[in-house]
């Protein structure tokens, strides 16, 4: 569920969980529909761990996050942040560790529980350690999420955190250059909401513009205690 | 280690046990094929499986054609929690188990919020409003962090953990399911929900 095809918010449990609880024989045929989109949903997060197992060099025993086999590397893209200054992915990120993700304000759960996890983590890890790490979030959603969107949005979760938009091509520039799948729009509801589907995991970038790990929706904020400061003692996943 | 995805709410998705017990009809006609050997009790064979692939033909037509077997639903909520207010917007996780007939939640709402829709996903794996929320016979359904949910809009109470969140579950043919969800920092979600 972590790999570029599969990291889209909802895939984990496109369905809620259901249990048969020993069903005659005339009532498992009726919930056969149910089990048929469950087996679908999980021959696609099936499919994403064929992809990232594929990517996958050697154990990643000791890390919470999953070791890419080939490492990702920051695009030569520049977005706007969140003061209305230009920002460019690659050059603006040199020297500092970057954790990067995608997402929109109006996400309902996946983004938020992201960023409160690791907001929570950075704090536990103190200002010292905290400070060498830039979080960096990219909205998927440029016709809401407005600059100033996105500063109050991320100032609930952290101060410190980056929020950097961009038109369409620009998006899809950085989406490719970081090597995750296309953000998508669904479908726009009565009230004209309408959700993104986008890749829900985290890279980590370190100083030198190179991320070897990255971590799926679901990564809680202990798996962030232990690995960051690893991370930032530059240790190597691999 | 931490396998992605392994033991992570949202990361797995549990199929029904398929329980291929004595009732298995392929298993028991190719046991009596076997013990067939000649003439008659060839013919005598044929005819048994004839018959078993005709029962198990209209078993499958009943169970997709039957719809409700009239036995009342009997649902019941558990693990109910609330993250914490994200702008205006408060999602809710339950576990909603059903040991009687199928049911159909129709609709949610809650004194906090100007209305409580479903969120589902859809095919591709994009979130989406659902108009519903099926809860078939003897199945344990569980709305879980990155997958359905229940999503509060326009909650003005500013909400903190030690907070709860009171919403009222309509059902299409049961009663109504009044659940008081606990609101939990968006960061411990992830946890073990509370038995």
């Amino acid at each position: 569920m972590v790999a570029v095809s599969s990291i889209r918010d909802a895939e984990p449990s496109a369905d809620p969980r259901i249990e048969s609880s020993g069903a005659d024989d005339a009532q498992r045929r009726r919930t056969r529909g149910v089990v048929v989109g469950i087996a679908v949903a999980a021959a696609l997060v099936a499919l994403g761990g064929l992809v990232i197992g594929s990517m996958r060099d050697g154990s990643t025993a000791s890390w919470s996050g999953t070791v890419l086999g080939e490492p990702a590397t920051l695009p030569d893209v520049t977005l706007t942040d969140t003061d209305g200054e230009p920002f460019n992915l690659r050059d603006d990120s040199l020297g500092t560790t970057t954790i990067l993700m995608f997402g929109y304000t109006s996400c309902p759960d996946v983004c938020p529980i992201n960023l409160a996890s690791l907001g929570s983590a950075l704090e536990q890890l103190g200002p010292n350690r905290s400070s060498s790490v830039r979080v960096v979030f990219i909205s998927v959603d440029p016709g809401r999420d407005q600059p100033e969107v996105v500063r109050s949005y991320l100032d609930q979760f952290d101060r410190d955190f980056v929020g950097l938009s961009g038109g369409p091509a620009d998006l899809r520039a950085a989406q490719e250059g970081v090597g995750v799948e296309r953000s998508e729009f669904g479908a726009t509801g009565e009230d004209g909401g309408y959700e993104v589907g986008h890749a829900s995991a985290m890279f980590v970038f370190g100083p030198d513009g190179t991320a070897r790990i990255v971590y799926p929706f679901g990564t809680r904020q202990s798996d962030w205690t232990r690995d960051l400061p690893r991370l930032l003692d530059g240790e190597v996943p691999a | 280690m931490n396998a992605p995805g392994e033991d992570r709410p949202g990361g797995t998705v549990e199929a029904g046990r398929s329980d291929p017990g004595p009732s298995d009809p392929g298993r028991t006609s190719s046991g009596d094929a076997a013990h067939a050997v000649t003439g008659r009790g060839r013919a005598w064979a044929l005819g048994l499986i004839a018959l078993a692939v005709v029962a198990v033909g209209a078993a499958l037509l009943v169970g997709m054609l039957g719809g409700d077997d009239g036995a009342p639903p009997q649902v019941s909520a558990s693990e109910a929690r609330a993250g914490e207010r994200v702008g205006t917007t408060v999602a809710v996780y339950v576990t909603l188990r059903n040991t009687g007939g199928a049911d159909t939640l129709e609709r949610a709402s809650s004194p906090d919020a100007a209305r409580v829709l479903v969120h589902g996903t859809d095919e591709v794996g994009i979130m989406r409003t659902s108009p519903s929320l099926e809860v078939p016979a003897s199945t344990t359904v569980r709305l879980e962090p990155g997958g359905t949910h229940l999503m509060l809009e326009g909650v003005g109470r500013s909400l903190a953990p030690g907070d709860t969140v009171p919403v009222a579950l309509e059902f299409d043919r049961g009663e109504t399911l009044r659940i008081e969800a606990p609101v939990v920092p968006l960061e411990d979600l992830l946890e073990e929900p509370p038995g």
